[in-house]
C-alpha cells in the first residue's frame, strides 16, 4: 500500500497541493484531477523517494490531466532532482521550477547540509557560494554539470 | 583512463583494473551507492563500494579478463544503506581493465512477486464467486426438480393404489390403464433424473460435431421439466452443426432461457414468445436468440462480470460473461443484436465445413 498523499487547497485561481510520501506504482494522484483553477503549484518537499514506475505514472498523469497555464515545482528535493536529470518530460511543458535542494558539505564539521536554491542562482552551471555559521565556504557535494544539467531541460 | 562516455549510461558503471582499484565511475554511480563524489573518490578498490555475500566481485572480474568476454553475475541481492537491491552484474573487459555494471532488477522483482500475488488472490476470489454462483444455481435446480418430480411422484403413487385395487376387483382394463400412466410418470421422472445428471457431469468434456439443434432441444426440455416454459411460445427453427462441446453449449442456452423467463417476469408480457432461429452460410452459423420481453441493456456492461439489473440476491451478472467465454471457446463470439422490441442475442459459430468458392 502507498504511503503516498497529496494535500490540496485552492485559492483563487492558484491550487497549491503538498506532496509527501513515496512516488511508486501505487501512488494515486487523482486528487489533482479536478482542482481546477489557472496555477498550480506543487511542493515536492515532502517526497521522500520516486521510483521508474512512479515516475512514468507521473509524468502520463501531468500530461494527461494537468491544463494549467503554469505549474510551479517548489522545493523539489535531491531524490527529485535527480529524476528530473535521467527522465525527459518530468517536467510539464507549463512548468518551472521555483526552488529545489542542493547537497552542501562542511568540511569543517564534517557535515552534510541540503540548502534550497533557486534557478536564478546558477550562474554558468556553477553553484552559489555558501558558508557555514563561522563564514567558511561550504563545498558543493555533488557533480555539478551532471546536477545542474535539468535547469538545461525544457517540460 | 579517460571515460566521461560512460556518465552518459543510465545505469551505475565502473572501470576496474586487474587489481580491482576503481579509474572511473560514472554520475549515476553517486545516486545509486548514495555516496558524494567526495567520499567515492577516497575509495580504492570495488570491493569497498561493492560487497555481496557469496560471490566474489575481483575475482569474476579477472576471470572476464582472462576468458576476453562479458561475463554476467546471476541475480544477487546487493544490501546498501540498509537497503536491499536485487542486481545482475555484468563484467565487460577492455585493454586490461574492466568494465563493472550494475543492473537494477529491484522494481521489476518486487513488481512480480506483488502482482504475481495478487492474481492469486482474485483467481482465488474469481473461483469462490463462480463456486457460490454454482452452488446457487444447483440449489435453485434442485427447488425446481424436486418441485417437479413429486408431482409425477404423487400420480405415480395414487395410481399404484389404484392398480393394487384394480387387481383386487381383477378389473384388467383399468389396470392397464393404471399401468400404462404409471410407466409414463416414472420415464417422465426418469427424463427429469437425466437431464440434471447431463448438467451437473465434468465440464471437460471433449470438443466434438455437435447438431446445434439438438442441443437448443435438450436445454429446453430441461426447462420445460422445471416447469419454467409453462405460456411461453416457443420457436425453433433451422438446423447446423458445429464442432464444440455439448454440454457446455446446452449451459449457454439454459442460461439464454432463463433469463428470457426473468425477463418475461420483470415485464407484463401477455403472449410470451421465444424464437430461436439457426442460419448457416459458408462462412458462419448464426444463431438469433429473441424473445419479447422488455428488452436488454445495449451497453458494453452486458457482457462484464458481476453486471446485473437484477435485485440483490436474484443475479450475480455471471451468466452472460461465462456463456459468452464458452463460445468464445468455440472460436465463435456473443453479442447482443438491437431490436425494436425484446431481446436479440447472436450467436456466431465457425461452420463446421468452409466451401471453397470457385
Amino acid at each position: 500500500m502507498s504511503s503516498f498523499t497529496i494535500d490540496v487547497k485552492k485559492i483563487g485561481e492558484k491550487v497549491n497541493a503538498i506532496l509527501n510520501g513515496q512516488i511508486n506504482e501505487d501512488a494515486d494522484f487523482s486528487a489533482l484531477k479536478d482542482a481546477g483553477g489557472d496555477v498550480l503549484v506543487l511542493n515536492l518537499k515532502g517526497v521522500t523517494h520516486i521510483n521508474s514506475c512512479g515516475i512514468r505514472d507521473w509524468v502520463e498523469f501531468q500530461n494527461k490531466y494537468l491544463e494549467y497555464k503554469e505549474i510551479i515545482y517548489q522545493e523539489c528535493p535531491q531524490v527529485i532532482i535527480e529524476q528530473m536529470n535521467i527522465v525527459a518530460g518530468f517536467i510539464h511543458p507549463n512548468g518551472r521550477i521555483e526552488s529545489f535542494v542542493a547537497p552542501y558539505y562542511d568540511e569543517t564539521n564534517d557535515e552534510e547540509i541540503k540548502i534550497l536554491l533557486t534557478p536564478e542562482e546558477i550562474k554558468d552551471g556553477k553553484a552559489p557560494l555558501k558558508t557555514n555559521d563561522a563564514g567558511e565556504a561550504l563545498e558543493f557535494d555533488e557533480i555539478e554539470l551532471q546536477y545542474f544539467n535539468f535547469l538545461k531541460m525544457k517540460g | 583512463m579517460k571515460a566521461d562516455y560512460l556518465d552518459h549510461l543510465q545505469t551505475p558503471i565502473m572501470l576496474i583494473n586487474a587489481k580491482g582499484e576503481l579509474e572511473y565511475y560514472n554520475f549515476i554511480c553517486s545516486h545509486f551507492f548514495k555516496l558524494p563524489p567526495r567520499k567515492l573518490k577516497k575509495l580504492k578498490g570495488i570491493g569497498q563500494l561493492l560487497k555481496v555475500s557469496d560471490f566474489e566481485i575481483l575475482k569474476h572480474a579477472q576471470e572476464a579478463l582472462k576468458l576476453g568476454a562479458p561475463i554476467v553475475s546471476p541475480e544477487l541481492n546487493l544490501l546498501l544503506n540498509e537497503i536491499a537491491y536485487t542486481v545482475v552484474i555484468k563484467f565487460i573487459p577492455l585493454d586490461q581493465k574492466v568494465l563493472v555494471q550494475i543492473l537494477d532488477y529491484s522494481i521489476e522483482k518486487h513488481l512480480h512477486e506483488k502482482y504475481k500475488q495478487h492474481i492469486l488472490e482474485l483467481k482465488e476470489s474469481h473461483e469462490q464467486i463462480v463456486r457460490s454462483d454454482k452452488l446457487t444455481a444447483l440449489g435453485e435446480m434442485i427447488s425446481g426438480v424436486s418441485h417437479e418430480i413429486s408431482s409425477p411422484l404423487t400420480i405415480a403413487s395414487d395410481k399404484l393404489l389404484s392398480l393394487a385395487e384394480h387387481l383386487h376387483r381383477k378389473d384388467e382394463k383399468s389396470s392397464r390403464l393404471d399401468l400404462e400412466e404409471l410407466t409414463f410418470q416414472f420415464k417422465r421422472i426418469k427424463q427429469i433424473v437425466s437431464n440434471m445428471q447431463n448438467l451437473t457431469r465434468s465440464s471437460d468434456e471433449a470438443v466434438c460435431v455437435i447438431n446445434i439443434k439438438t442441443v437448443i432441444e435438450n436445454a429446453l426440455n430441461f426447462a420445460q421439466d422445471l416447469n419454467l416454459l409453462s405460456g411461453i411460445t416457443i420457436e425453433l427453427k433451422g438446423e447446423s452443426y458445429i464442432l464444440g462441446s455439448a454440454l457446455k453449449l446446452q449451459q449457454v442456452f439454459i442460461n439464454l432461457i432463463k433469463n428470457s423467463i426473468d425477463a418475461f417476469k420483470e415485464g407484463a408480457i401477455k403472449e410470451k414468445r421465444i424464437s430461436i432461429h439457426i442460419e448457416s452460410c459458408t462462412e458462419q452459423v448464426v444463431v438469433n436468440f429473441m424473445d419479447n420481453g422488455p428488452g436488454v441493456d445495449e451497453s458494453e456492461k452486458l457482457f462484464e462480470m458481476f453486471y446485473t439489473t437484477k435485485k440483490l440476491g436474484e443475479g450475480t451478472g455471471l451468466g452472460l460473461p461465462i456463456s459468452q467465454k464458452i463460445i468464445e471457446s468455440f472460436h465463435g463470439s456473443l453479442s447482443s443484436v438491437k431490436k425494436e422490441s425484446g431481446a436479440c442475442l447472436e450467436l456466431n459459430f465457425q461452420p463446421l465445413i468452409k466451401k471453397v468458392l470457385l
